[in-house]
């Protein structure tokens, strides 16, 4: 392998060890609480064994080092020679840290310190259960050596032993085996370890020497193997080989087993008759093809910044492809109105396609979670059991990256400040641990995120008294509850202080709501003295293209986000004369009800006369129906978000700016902030902010 | 220590043999320089003759090599040969990988 060649392993390495190392967490971390759970040390196990072994491949020696001893220490607790404790779940933890630190720019001598400990730890440990470490650790283990130890564990005998079943097992190996390091027959000495196996290996793939690459792997091997482990073990042999080859492994009855046998070679014979070459049988064949997953099943890995370009390439063909629909319209000539048409669809289709690529689960940020709720309830002597839900709730991946802080915080405070120390809880006649739930679930545009632990909750007039005294509200405020409890969002209501004599919250709560309604989301907070506190995030599903509703306001443009729209009403003057439309008291007549609305040119303070006929966009705000009064609505259209420059950023009321199929521009409503700005201020248009739009896209 | 060497069949073994030798550790680094043998010798000479003897360590691919110059062999209408049986490391490699060599020894040719 040369120097290119190598550094491109390292950095699929890299890249790999990533999910590796999740993997290797949440194992570790499920395993706290089922500590009997052998599928659990498997998964732990064979996550060590991969890291070690790509590891080792790419270079990285002492990560090699640090995960064969660890892993040598699960192989012990695999087989029932030691029991999972507090201790070697921890030096696990430490194990995971150290080699992300290994692999990543924290790379130090610290690190490197730190896994010296470790590995010394480790050894201790595995000393106590009278097993030692196997391997020497003077280099990186080799590719393979790791059986060894995995055999060698399973030799002593373990829990998951069973009765005698005989498997088939079909390896046909990548082609660039050799390259990457593999040496086949160290995984078929691993199979031999497990029982008694024959060996077929079909050649028929070998191609005359002119047409030979003879660095590549041409064999492919059809294995019986008899043996009382389990799947997992003979899965095991393979993890090296995991989704770059095909292994396929299927248990036969034991009669078959025996057919195999006498036309074969039995492992550890030191004589015995081989297929030869071109014997292979065409059975092994048809069934490894027809097993053999297409490349359209198949999941490839792309990197994340390819996936933006084609967001923002898709971004700009929307545009595109609204200017073209713009002229069609106006020109009316059917065949070009047919072809706008067309495109508008595909245009559609493929922004659904690229978002949609862009989406990805959120139980990985909830992982990321376990970790700090293990290491902050130690830290703090507090019991917690984190209860996540709906992990599979997919989200644009530039959001669920947004809200990792957020979270971190939103956990951060819920543990330090709303769940009580043990002895507390039992006085309050609560559990000793606290429940940390962490749930989220899709409902039309949005993703609900709720964390809600069984704390001591929040108490609305402390937080008034507080909030009083900083002056951030009015004594005779006659504030809801709801309203109070929304104060700790404001900034620079909170202070070390206070913290301690709320409970906590509110610590750092107005960068949860900032950051929040960065990504045009809303953050609401509802608790009970005693009870707890729930923390509601309310994210848009994505960033980058949304459905929006335009319309006209003078000469200027806005867009609603569709998703938050329930109905436009149509108001002609004389709806006005007859009350239907009262401006004085921004309500307006809904089908016999009345409604509040804000009267979007009257605070924006546009130009113009009022047209005679005007609309009412009525939305949902936080659970409420307002109506917003605009000159026209314009139509529906898919809408690319552009981030307002930072010097308009802080305007109250605009969550971005898009362009639309003319070259000019619209900015896109904040419905929550307009209608604060519009409760806040009696006297309209505050600001000519419409005017200067043309300098707002960031 | 690897060694690959290609010298034609002494005096009054037919001028148109070429022995082939690996010696030492065979594994996939020395994989090209063995193909390379092989193919020039079986380009060169009507008949190979491997020396496996003093192999002391061998990988999948070194034996790939082989069944691939005797599959060349066969499609081309020439021959190899094993000029003696190969050491026990390469023929326990190639029994514990389930294959067999398939070209004859030497001794057995003569007989």
């Amino acid at each position: 392998m040369n120097e290119e060649q190598l550094e491109l392993v390292r950095a699929a390495f890299q890249e790999e060890a990533q999910d590796l190392l999740g993997e290797l967490e949440s194992g570790l971390l499920a395993l706290g609480s089922a500590a009997d759970d052998l599928e659990l040390v498997g998964r732990i196990f064979r996550a060590l064994h991969t890291i070690k072994g790509s590891g080792g491949m790419a270079g990285f020696v002492e990560v090699a080092e640090l995960s064969h001893e660890v892993e040598s220490l699960f192989a012990l607790v695999r087989t029932g020679r030691l029991a999972v404790d507090e201790e070697i779940i921890d030096l696990g933890l430490s194990a995971k840290d150290v080699i992300a630190a290994l692999l990543g720019e924290r790379e130090s001598e610290t690190a490197r310190r730190v896994a010296a400990e470790i590995r010394t730890k480790v050894r201790r440990r595995c000393a106590t259960a009278g097993g030692a470490v196997a391997g020497k650790s003077a280099g990186a283990p080799p590719a393979g050596s790791g059986e060894q130890v995995a055999a060698g564990a399973n030799r002593e005998g373990s829990a998951a032993e069973g009765a005698r079943s005989a498997y088939r097992i079909t390896f046909e190996p990548e082609r660039e085996l050799f390259i990457h390091g593999i040496n086949p027959l160290h995984l078929l000495r691993g199979l031999g370890a497990l029982g008694a196996c024959t060996v077929r290996a079909d050649v028929r793939e070998i191609p005359v020497l002119a047409e030979m690459n003879p660095e590549h792997c041409y064999l492919s091997w059809e294995v019986t193997l008899t043996t009382d482990r389990g799947l997992d073990d003979i899965r095991d042999v393979f993890v090296f080989v995991e989704g770059s080859s095909e292994v396929r492994i299927e248990e036969i009855a034991d009669e078959e087993a025996d057919r195999a046998a006498p036309a074969v070679e039995r492992a550890g014979r030191p004589e015995g008759s081989t297929m030869g070459a071109g014997e292979a049988p065409e059975r092994v064949r048809q069934e490894a093809s027809a097993e053999r997953p297409t490349p359209s099943s198949q999941a490839i890995r792309v990197r994340s910044e390819k996936l933006d370009s084609l967001v923002d390439l898709v971004g700009e063909l929307v545009t595109v492809q609204a200017a073209l629909s713009q002229t069609a319209d106006r020109l009316q000539e059917p065949e070009l109105v047919a072809i706008a048409e067309k495109v508008e669809r595909l245009t559609g289709d493929l922004r659904e396609t690229a978002m949609g690529m862009r989406m990805v689960p959120i139980g990985g940020a909830f992982g990321r979670l376990q970790r700090l709720v293990h290491d902050l309830s130690r830290q703090l002597g507090k019991e917690v059991e984190l209860v996540t839900s709906g992990e599979e709730t997919e989200l644009d991946k530039t959001v669920i990256e947004r809200l990792g802080d957020p979270l971190i915080h939103l956990v951060r405070n819920a543990i330090d400040h709303g769940i009580e120390e043990p002895a507390a809880r039992a006085r309050s006649g609560k559990p000793t641990a606290g429940t940390l739930r962490i749930d989220s679930a899709q409902s039309g545009g949005f993703v609900y995120i709720k964390v809600a632990d069984d704390g001591a909750g929040l108490d609305p007039e402390r937080i008034l008294t507080r909030a009083v005294e900083q002056g951030i509200a009015p004594a005779d405020s006659g504030l809801s509850k709801r309203q109070i409890l929304n104060l700790i969002f404001v900034p620079g209501f909170s202070t070390a202080s206070a913290v301690t004599e709320i409970s906590g919250r509110g610590v750092g709560m107005d960068v949860v709501r900032t950051t929040v309604e960065s990504l045009r989301g809303e953050v609401t907070v509802e608790s009970e003295r005693g009870r707890g506190t729930e923390v509601t995030l309310k994210i848009p599903l994505t960033l980058a293209i949304i459905e929006g509703l335009l319309v006209s306001i003078g000469p200027e443009r806005f867009v609603f986000p569709l998703s938050t729209v329930d109905e436009c009403i149509e108001y002609a003057t004389s709806d006005r004369s007859e009350g239907k439309v009262r401006d004085e008291q921004r309500l307006v007549e809904v089908r016999g009800s009345l409604l509040p609305f804000v009267n979007l040119r009257r605070l924006f303070g546009s130009r113009g006369e009022r047209p005679d006929t005007e609309q009412v966009v009525v939305a949902q705000i936080d659970g409420r129906r307002v109506g917003f009064l605009v000159d026209q609505v314009v139509g529906s259209q898919q809408t690319v978000i552009k981030n307002l420059g930072s010097v308009y950023r802080k305007i109250d009321g605009f969550s971005g700016a898009t362009i639309l199929g003319d070259g000019t521009m619209a900015l896109i409503l904040d419905l929550g902030r307009l209608l604060e700005r519009a409760e806040r201020s009696e006297e309209p248009g505050a600001k000519r902010i419409s005017r200067r739009s043309s300098a707002l896209v960031g | 220590m690897f060694a690959c060497t290609c010298e034609p069949a002494a005096a009054g073994e037919g001028a148109t043999t070429i022995t082939v030798a690996i010696r030492g550790r065979a594994t996939v680094e020395h994989a090209r320089e063995v193909w390379e043998a092989v193919s020039r010798a079986l380009l060169e000479a009507e008949q190979v003759a491997l020396e496996l003897d003093e192999v002391s360590e061998a990988d999948l691919s070194i034996v790939q090599v082989l069944l691939a110059a005797w599959k060349s062999a066969e499609a081309g209408g020439r021959s190899i040969v094993l000029s003696r049986a190969p050491s026990a490391a390469f023929r326990s490699i190639v029994k514990e990988a389930g294959l067999s060599l398939p070209m004859e020894t030497r001794s057995e040719v003569v007989q």
